[in-house]
């Protein structure tokens, strides 16, 4: 642990707000705080996550207020009422302070160590609302723990297991974490300002419906305490009969009591390492969701990592939800068993045609997904990047027969139907709002720009050494690049010997192979490379690599997420004349050199007309970059907040 | 639960005998601990305490350090690889000699 990590905590007030509050309440702790502070703060210190500290005061006289002000810790608040109120008072005046994300209270005493926060961090990270940690639950250690207390504590347990069951089985362990919003919730109805303030939060997380992890916890009795045990229990049973009198008396909320402001949002993307289609496109979306004020909680419904990971470029606070599998027929009832157990306020659709599954009755099932979020009344916005309408079924590899191409025509319409019973969907083409409103009769539909991810560049040149052609993207569809090879060739045999080829991505879901029989077929062609799936800490130096990035498309099925980066970075485009793409190009403001599709000297001879006029080439790169600079996905996404702040507020419009 | 590993070890470099610290140095592992030190004071040599696993540390087994004389660099004792929560407890407490000459270790 670094000394450094603290020193800048230390020293640094936070600008954002923090991922975690570690609240601890206090009462003439003087002796006893310091090193509790210290534990904390040494644990916390460099473990990624940003975090402050409030110690809630209970009107000590010991000079426990003076010594945490000499502190001097920028990240450190201490909030008191200047009078001695109780414990509950303390933790509740702690709670209401909190801002981070998710919300400890421990004891001043750290007779919880601070290291069983990492596995409740992940219980929370897993849904739940409330982890409480137990010195009872299997796997719990207590020491020192005198037996009067211990005969007290389990009499005491006994007592609440039978008159005021709260559903854990140690309520009084003074080592909580709560999700912010409902710690802030039940700090707002908590009436109890004593020592079994901790019972009233349980029996209210219960009321509410909220799902309550019992965590087993190392626990060591510390001495120095303040609190009379005797007094204490008698106390906690006349609380007890006062929680009781009050739910009949009507004084606590029967449903969790909204106290953020902001919406809680769900998107619904594969992101990576899943290397399911717009993942890429996935992770740039919540990357700027996330960074919206508008959003109090993003949950990121992604698909399934091996072996249980968890996404690795999700945004600070962004809770990771395994919702459904690529491939997997039962996808929409997951996504709807998701949605019913958070109850965002509403939920993005990340979609393609191919989102759920290669096969086609898993890809069909899945896109029944925003028809279940609207049964379910979750308001939803779906942003759908391709329409049947507009591919050619049969260059894009899905279908072989005429019959089949108006069989799967038929099923995609349908489905596009299904799809636009979401409150809202987005497109990224004009010609899609216009195919969805004219053919399908929609009122719900809206454009919207497919935003670049990365900062545009100005710096549209070349390094030095052979200039490299590249393509970029999943292949073996309609991506294919056998008459890219085909235009390389010709490249070479017209002399062009500084130039090479780089292939880069793998094979789309269902061509697995294709790249290896490609590279098998062309082993003997100089300067062609085959590079495999690129991490996306590589990208841009791929892109920066090239003279000029090729798109051997032989269809499309939308906006191209290669194109907006090869405009980030700078880099002329050789496109093929299919009528979607240019029409991308015109409409948000990039150039490109273009081919015939399909034909390798159309392909050569435009490749070529950039090798022989850098003016052009940079040109051409110069407007990509203007382009892209134009469209950031971080201001795209402000078009969808629009939407989803519309349908969360006022449901189905239209 | 914490437990105390505090087997006096030679230092193979010398004659210095390294006394490790509990994770947990508290109230309840200190005198124990104590003990450890009065056994290895028996020997010649330099005393050293390893406090690297140290994760807590309370004002008693700050004090018993204290009187044992860590902050005293004619005790023959000193405190080494200091861990970072041992570090912050003690520069809270204000003790500067062991934060200057045999704390300041950590990173």
């Amino acid at each position: 642990m670094s000394y450094a990590a603290f020193d800048s905590w230390r020293n640094t007030p936070l600008s954002t707000r923090p991922d975690l509050t570690v609240v601890v309440p206090a009462y003439n702790e003087e002796r006893r705080i310091v090193p509790t502070l210290a534990s904390i703060a040494a644990h916390l210190a460099d473990r990624g996550r940003t975090w402050e500290l409030v110690v809630a005061d209970d009107g000590s006289s010991d000079g426990t207020p003076e010594l945490l002000e000499r502190l001097d810790w920028k990240n450190l608040r201490v909030v008191t009422s200047g009078c001695n109120e109780g414990k509950g008072a303390a933790v509740r005046r702690g709670l209401r302070a909190a801002r981070g994300r998710a919300v400890l209270f421990t004891d001043a005493d750290c007779s919880t160590p601070i290291a069983e926060l990492e596995p409740m961090l992940a219980e929370l990270d897993a849904g739940a609302d409330v982890v409480v940690g137990s010195r009872t639950a299997d796997g719990a250690a207590t020491a020192h723990k005198s037996g009067l207390r211990h005969l007290m504590s389990e009499v005491l347990r006994l007592i609440v297991a039978t008159v005021l069951p709260v559903g854990v089985r140690d309520s009084q362990c003074g080592f909580k974490l709560f999700r912010h919003d409902v710690a802030h919730a039940l700090a707002e109805a908590q009436t109890i300002t004593g020592f079994s303030f901790d019972l009233e939060l349980l029996f209210l997380a219960r009321r509410w419906r909220l799902k309550v992890v019992e965590h087993p916890v190392e626990w060591i009795d510390a001495p120095g305490s303040t609190v009379d045990p005797a007094s204490e229990s008698i106390r906690f049973l006349r609380d007890i009969a006062t929680i009781r009198r009050r739910s009949l008396a009507g004084v606590y909320p029967r449903t969790m009591p909204s106290t953020d402001h902001g919406m809680r949002i769900a998107v619904v993307t594969p992101v990576p390492p899943s290397t399911t289609t717009l993942n890429e496109y996935g992770t740039h979306l919540v990357d700027a969701l996330g960074s919206k004020p508008e959003i109090r909680e993003l949950l990121v419904l992604h698909d399934d990592l091996p072996g249980g990971a968890v996404p690795t470029t999700l945004p600070a606070g962004a809770r990771s939800v395994p919702s459904w599998r690529f491939g997997s027929w039962w996808n929409v009832l997951r996504i709807a068993r998701t949605l019913r157990r958070e109850r965002p306020d509403a939920v993005l659709f990340n979609l393609q045609f191919a989102t759920f599954g290669s096969g086609r009755v898993a890809a069909a099932l899945g896109l029944l997904s925003p028809l279940a979020a609207r049964l379910l009344g979750v308001p939803s916005v779906v942003l759908l990047h391709n329409l049947v309408d507009t591919v050619d079924l049969r260059q894009a590899g899905y279908a072989r027969s005429g019959l089949l191409v108006r069989l799967y025509t038929a099923v995609g319409r349908l489905l596009t139907r299904l799809v636009l019973a979401a409150d809202r969907v987005a497109v990224t083409i004009p010609a899609y709002v216009d195919i969805l409103r004219d053919r399908y009769g929609a009122t719900n539909v809206f454009l919207t720009p497919h935003g670049v991810f990365e900062e545009a560049t100005d710096d549209v040149s070349i390094p030095d050494g052979p200039r490299r052609i590249l393509t970029f993207g999943k292949f073996g569809t309609y991506k294919r690049v056998e008459t890219l090879v085909e235009a390389y060739r010709l490249l070479l045999a017209a002399g062009y010997r500084d130039v090479e080829l780089v292939v880069a991505g793998g094979d789309a879901a269902t061509t697995p192979g294709y790249l290896a029989g490609v590279a098998a077929a062309n082993d003997d062609l100089p300067g062609l490379h085959f590079t495999g799936y690129v991490a996306e800490e590589d990208i841009e130096s791929l892109f920066r690599s090239a003279a000029m990035v090729v798109f051997p498309y032989t269809a499309t099925t939308g906006s191209s997420g290669p194109l907006h980066q090869a405009g980030s970075y700078g880099r002329a485009a050789v496109l093929p004349a299919i009528g979607d793409l240019l029409e991308l190009i015109h409409d948000e403001g990039f150039a490109a050199e273009e081919f015939d599709v399909d034909d390798a000297m159309s392909m050569a001879g435009a490749m070529t007309r950039l090798l022989e006029d850098p003016d052009r080439r940079d040109a051409i790169a110069a407007q990509n970059a203007d382009a892209a600079a134009a469209l950031p996905l971080a201001e795209v996404v402000d078009w969808h907040l629009v939407h989803l702040a519309a349908v969360s507020s006022t449901g189905r419009d239209s | 639960m914490s437990t105390m590993t505090l087997l006096p070890r030679p230092d193979l470099a010398g004659s210095a005998i390294t006394i490790r610290a509990p994770r947990r140095f508290d109230t309840h592992t200190v005198d124990e601990f104590r003990g450890r030190l009065d056994d290895a004071s028996m020997r010649a040599g330099e005393r050293v305490i390893d406090v690297s696993d140290v994760v807590f540390v309370d004002r008693d087994a700050v004090d018993a350090l204290v009187a044992a004389g860590v902050d005293d660099p004619e005790s023959g004792l000193r405190v080494e690889e200091p861990s970072l929560a041992f570090r912050l407890t003690l520069e809270m407490l204000g003790l500067g000699a062991c934060r200057a000459e045999t704390v300041g270790r950590a990173a």
